[in-house]
């Protein structure tokens, strides 16, 4: 039984370290940027942009996480799954809706997001804790070392309350995604090789984030040679995202 | 000196093709803005008229604008405008994310394009401007429209600038807007009063554009022009 804690902490001790080097890494890209520049509003529709691909059906990879067999027994993490899904599923239309409020459509999906998409999907169903992995990510990665050069980003004369809601609802005191995720791993009862797993999708997810973050920050990144002109919506989307209410979250923003 | 602006003003519309629900269709004193519809609404509205006339949705289509407006004004004309993106040779501004951008398009891509603004609006680059124009020349701020960087792609003729400026008044007098307060250099004074832009004689000398007049257009509205007085 000592052996397992041991080994269940020293999992876990992994993946906090994969958060703290993500963290290190994201400060080290904002700064090399902000350090002399403030950020600009094309780099602010990127980021909307990318953040709208990328949350768009997040709640398809919860709810596959949910689903697999190894969460029989752990069903209080897949009770928080479920929530975490129901919570999230949203979110890129508040991303879009900022963007409409600029005036503008987000751009299309970049292709470090259809790599995200291609490569997450196809291992969600068989290993699921890779693809959580990616979620502590994504969840923690603006905070700890990051956080004074992630609040500097948010400083441009264009940005509004209006414009901002998806940056003001993922600050991580508005709501504390990073924590909780973290809580229900701590608390899921996980065997060594979910936390193999977890740290595997830490690690590929820290990748991908970090290559669309580049992207939004630096147009002229390897990346936007991909770039494709406009995204086609069809006139559902383009109205559900012009509609958009932030009481359909269902919690206070 | 609003009279003085209703001089030449075109007679009654020449019929109102398509319905907007819940507007005046016709000159009268009972004009009012559509409670809730946006500027960016009254120009999206579906037309038949101007089927190459599109309002901008998309960043993509912004940048290609921008960088049409450098090429006229800073490259050629050398004003020094600034842009606030990261891109050379695009000219975006702070106002682009609140007024609404226009353009009309060929098989070949973008021909001409212009920003609208509402003339209150307080963060627009001369609202100052405006603001003391429409004091001094009776014009509510609530019904009255800027037109800004009115850019033509090089390989254009330019003739699709009248299709916007055209595009602008009928969809926004059929929403409840009135006039239009603009600036513009003295050389394009006599294009502005073919579309029954009145001169002021308020003069300002921008820092960037040089000496400028105020023009105001009442359109009495009226969301078209009498088309034997415009002759262009």
């Amino acid at each position: 039984m000592i052996d397992d804690d041991l080994k269940e902490a020293n999992g876990l001790l992994e993946v906090y370290t994969c958060i703290a080097e993500a963290q290190e890494r994201f400060a080290d890209l904002l700064s090399s940027y902000l350090v002399d520049h403030p950020t600009t509003v094309d780099q602010y529709i990127r980021y909307l942009s990318f953040q709208y691909h990328l949350t768009r059906n997040v709640q398809r990879y919860f709810l596959a996480i949910a689903a697999h067999a190894d969460l029989a027994r752990r069903r209080p993490l897949r009770e928080f799954l479920y929530r975490f899904a129901n919570e999230e599923e949203l979110h890129y239309l508040v991303a879009a809706n900022d963007l409409a409020k600029l005036g503008l459509r987000p751009l299309p999906m970049p292709f470090d997001v259809e790599l995200w998409h291609h490569f997450f999907g196809n291992v969600v169903a068989d290993r699921p804790f890779v693809r959580l992995g990616a979620a502590v990510i994504l969840e923690n990665i603006a905070d700890g070392v990051a956080k004074e050069w992630v609040k500097k980003a948010l400083q441009g004369a264009f940005l509004t309350r209006d414009n901002t809601k998806f940056l003001v609802l993922h600050q991580h005191e508005t709501l504390p995604h990073g924590n909780q995720v973290l809580t229900a791993i701590e608390e899921g009862g996980l065997d060594t090789r979910h936390f193999a797993d977890l740290v595997e999708g830490a690690r590929k997810g820290t990748v991908l984030y970090l290559r669309m973050a580049e992207w939004a920050l630096r147009p002229s990144a390897l990346a936007a040679i991909c770039d494709r002109g406009i995204l086609e919506l069809d006139i559902a989307e383009e109205e559900r995202i012009r509609s958009f209410n932030m009481a359909e979250l269902g919690h206070p923003a | 000196m609003t009279d003085d602006m209703g001089r030449g003003a075109a007679g009654l519309a020449d019929g109102f093709g398509e319905a907007m629900p819940g507007r005046a269709t016709a000159q009268s004193d009972d004009f009012h803005r559509v409670p809730g519809l946006t500027l960016r609404d009254a120009l999206s509205e579906r037309t038949t008229r101007f089927p190459h006339v599109h309002v901008v949705r998309d960043y993509a289509v912004l940048r290609q604008i921008g960088r049409i407006r450098h090429r006229q004004y800073v490259q050629s004309q050398g004003k020094t405008y600034a842009s606030m993106v990261l891109e050379r040779h695009c000219l975006i501004e702070p106002c682009d994310f609140h007024a609404v951008n226009i353009y009309a398009r060929d098989q070949r891509g973008i021909t001409c394009a212009m920003r609208i603004g509402e003339a209150g609006d307080q963060e627009g680059p001369y609202a100052a401007m405006i603001g003391s124009i429409a004091r001094q020349f009776d014009v509510p701020l609530e019904l009255a429209l800027t037109c800004t960087r009115l850019v033509r792609s090089p390989r254009h003729s330019g003739r699709h600038a009248v299709d916007l400026i055209d595009f602008v008044r009928w969809q926004t007098v059929r929403a409840g807007w009135r006039y239009c307060i603009m600036q513009t250099a003295e050389k394009l004074v006599p294009f502005f009063r073919k579309f029954e832009f009145q001169e002021t004689g308020q003069w300002s000398e921008d820092a960037a554009a040089g000496r400028l007049q105020a023009l105001i257009l009442d359109t009495r509205h009226i969301p078209t022009q009498k088309r034997q007085e415009t002759s262009r």
